[in-house]
């Protein structure tokens, strides 16, 4: 990522029609996003090219629609993208499950194949808990855990998404994380 | 040099995503441990499933979702493989129905049943499944690989365990059947083949193949226990229940004991081992007694006398996270109720309040103040058998079920008459207590006349409160019947809404709401 290229610079060239700008902000969120989207996906419907479609189709919807944006600031259209990509797969489970793509098997089986590998991997009600404290925190700091927690991102990267340091956002990241896990412990 | 703030430690490892040995965590809040650990959970998870998706090679074939490695065991009608979930990005314990016990007769669902049992208990010490589906006409269920042993195998490596490790192994399974039994269900074949001890020192509980409600345990399913571990009582033909689990479970600590079995003339322990600790010894002893109102009566019972075991003083309250709180303070005579009129033509009328402990069982009301420290109990009163489920959800979607709770003397149905719940444990009053300020908390009281096995299994899955430490505050009560109350919280709602023809059913269900604002003090 440069840092002549912020994500603020290229969503106002895109706004302004700019092409290579739209194309330069879908080649740096897609590969971040398609990687996210594979946990979130349920078995009835995992299947690579299904997530990899579904986050393509998200992008680009964004960006063809990115006049919509209203920019809040660094590193919320990363919070906005994960968002938008979150209902769609919401949809599409509600889509497979209303099409019922199960076995035959009992109502407990229904609803396992339903469980996505993240909601599997940590428990639906715990996923449950996570998503509910995390929506409970302040902007910058929830953007910030996404970044790190669920992107994965390097703190170059989240600086320069944020306009900010590297040494700034590890120290607003551990803040961020502390609070949230005091707030899933039941702190607050 | 003061020693580094241990949160701020594992804050560090987990956010430069460096492996945290959670067992060695020096943080005594639990519930901030808790929020690390599930913190740690989401990142992890994110990690595997975003970056692997290759499995392991060489393949031997492929089922469903899974590539399947290699074969750890196979028994009369099922194969056992280890396989690879691209999905979880994970390892996986894959079981198989063998084609030729499908050709004998044992159909498809019997053979899932097991993990149908599986899916309805969240417990960290019972076997965690990940699906059951047919595929390529072979039914199959995979659950997560657990790296280590069996009790069977360390015992027979490395000869008996030490006490310490017997009554570490023993509160383990007590709470692993303490959720089973919760769920209405029996093991049925607790032994040290069916206990894993996985890298790392978690107790695991695995193959409830023979398990089942009470009811459904039948002379076929009998037969699958092993002999060593039946009740004498089960070994004369009587009806299993969770008291046959954990006889077993008696059984299966002296075993890891002595490296033998019990025999069913003499109970020889101290004779055999006289050097162990006789408080430990006793404790066996009374699980193994013929008469089984001598044995321990639930599986809480039995690990407080475990944990007595350790020093003289009272079995303490295990704290996670949750409401329960002890209390040393006497109940007293209640002043108002919340009545729920019964409808016509019923005898059924249950009454039911929720009440201060701290300020002589007031009842509460509307506009009434409570702050962080303030404690509550329900009051019930009926006049037949009653089901009782109470569950909470604060302003952060955390939601927890308060009643019914493994571990309590008071389950489902509550006996006619007066009850206060929580109740006591241990000759200890226990209370939900107010621990924290800002926000809502919303409460769904759900009263009824039968069983609600459909509720309740939906329940299962959800976290329970444990016996531990206070947690969360409350300033404003408010109660209503439902039907006046728009509640917030979305699980809540997603419940009632999913149960809404189970619960509507007035002649049977009652169902009162409550919301509580919090704030730090009075």
């Amino acid at each position: 990522m440069h840092a002549e290229e912020t994500t603020a610079l290229l969503l106002d060239r895109a706004r302004g029609g700019d092409a290579t700008a739209r194309d330069r902000l879908a080649a740096r969120y897609l590969p971040i996003l398609r990687r996210w989207a594979h946990g979130r996906l349920p078995s009835s419907t995992r299947d690579l090219t299904d997530t990899d479609d579904l986050v393509q189709v998200t992008l680009f919807r964004v960006l063809n629609q990115i006049g919509k944006f209203e920019y809040g600031g660094a590193g919320s259209f990363l919070a906005y993208l994960r968002s938008a990509l979150l209902n769609l797969l919401r949809n599409e489970i509600r889509r497979v499950a209303r099409h019922g793509e199960s076995l035959g098997l009992d109502e407990n089986f229904a609803e396992d194949d339903a469980a996505s590998p993240l909601e599997q991997a940590i428990g639906r009600e715990r996923l449950e808990r996570y998503e509910a404290a995390l929506e409970a925190l302040p902007q910058r700091s929830r953007e910030l855990v996404i970044m790190r927690l669920e992107f994965d991102m390097t703190y170059e990267d989240i600086a320069s998404e944020m306009q900010s340091t590297p040494d700034a956002v590890r120290m607003a990241i551990k803040r961020s994380v502390e609070s949230l896990a005091r707030s899933l412990g039941g702190h607050e | 040099m003061n020693a580094p703030d241990p949160v701020r430690a594992l804050v560090d490892r987990l956010v430069e995503g460096q492996s945290i040995e959670w067992d060695a965590a020096a943080i005594r809040d639990n519930a901030m441990l808790d929020g690390l650990h599930v913190l740690d959970e989401v990142r992890s998870a994110y990690r595997r499933i975003g970056h692997a998706s290759a499995p392991p090679t060489p393949v031997l074939f492929h089922w469903g979702p899974l590539a399947v490695l290699d074969k750890v065991g196979a028994g009369a009608s099922a194969e056992v493989y280890r396989a690879w979930d691209s999905g979880l990005a994970t390892t996986v314990a894959l079981k198989l129905l063998r084609p030729e016990a499908a050709a004998a007769g044992l159909r498809s669902e019997e053979f899932l049943r097991e993990g149908r049992l599986l899916a309805r208990i969240a417990h960290h010490n019972v076997l965690r499944v990940h699906g059951a589906a047919i595929h390529a006409g072979r039914p199959g269920l995979w659950n997560e690989w657990i790296d280590g042993r069996t009790l069977e195998a360390i015992v027979a490596a490395d000869g008996p365990l030490s006490c310490a490790e017997v009554r570490h192994v023993g509160l383990e399974l007590c709470a692993a059947l303490g959720a089973i039994h919760a769920a209405g269900l029996v093991h049925g074949d607790v032994k040290a083949s069916n206990v894993l001890r996985a890298r790392g020192g978690r107790i695991v509980l695995v193959d409830l193949g023979a398990a089942g409600t009470p009811d459904a345990l039948d002379g076929s399913l009998r037969t699958q226990a092993t002999p060593a571990y039946l009740s004498p009582q089960a070994r004369d033909g009587a009806p299993r229940s969770a008291a046959d689990d954990l006889y077993a479970l008696g059984v299966l600590l002296y075993f890891l004991l002595t490296g033998t079995y019990p025999t069913n003339e003499r109970m020889d322990l101290r004779a055999r081992l006289p050097d162990l600790d006789p408080r430990v010894a006793g404790v066996i002893e009374r699980a193994l007694a013929v008469d089984p109102a001598q044995r321990h009566a639930q599986a809480h019972a039995f690990a407080d006398a475990l944990r007595a075991s350790v020093s003289n003083a009272p079995a303490p309250m295990r704290i996670r996270r949750g409401w329960l709180a002890a209390a040393s303070i006497a109940l007293i005579a209640l002043g108002a109720w919340v009545v729920w009129p019964a409808p016509e033509g019923t005898a059924w009328s249950p009454q039911a309040a929720l009440v201060s402990h701290d300020q002589a069982g007031v009842a509460l009301r509307d506009g009434d103040a409570l702050a962080v420290g303030d404690r509550l109990d329900l009051k019930l009163e009926n006049d037949r058998p009653t089901w009782v489920y109470l569950l909470n959800e604060d302003e952060t979607g955390s939601f927890h079920v308060l009643f019914p709770l493994a571990g309590l003397p008071h389950a489902n149905p509550l006996p006619r008459g007066q009850t206060m719940l929580p109740g006591e444990q241990s000759g200890r009053a226990l209370s939900w207590q107010v621990s924290s300020a800002g926000g809502r908390e919303e409460f769904v009281l759900v009263l009824a006349n039968a069983p609600l096995p459909w509720f309740e299994q939906r329940l299962a899955g959800f976290a329970a409160a444990s016996i531990e430490a206070p947690q969360r505050g409350v300033a404003q009560v408010g109660s209503a019947p439902l039907t006046n109350v728009s509640l917030h919280g979305r699980h809540l709602n997603a419940l009632l809404n999913e149960f809404a023809g189970e619960l509507g059913d007035r002649r049977r269900v009652q169902v009162i709401a409550y919301r509580f604002n919090t704030r730090a003090s009075r």
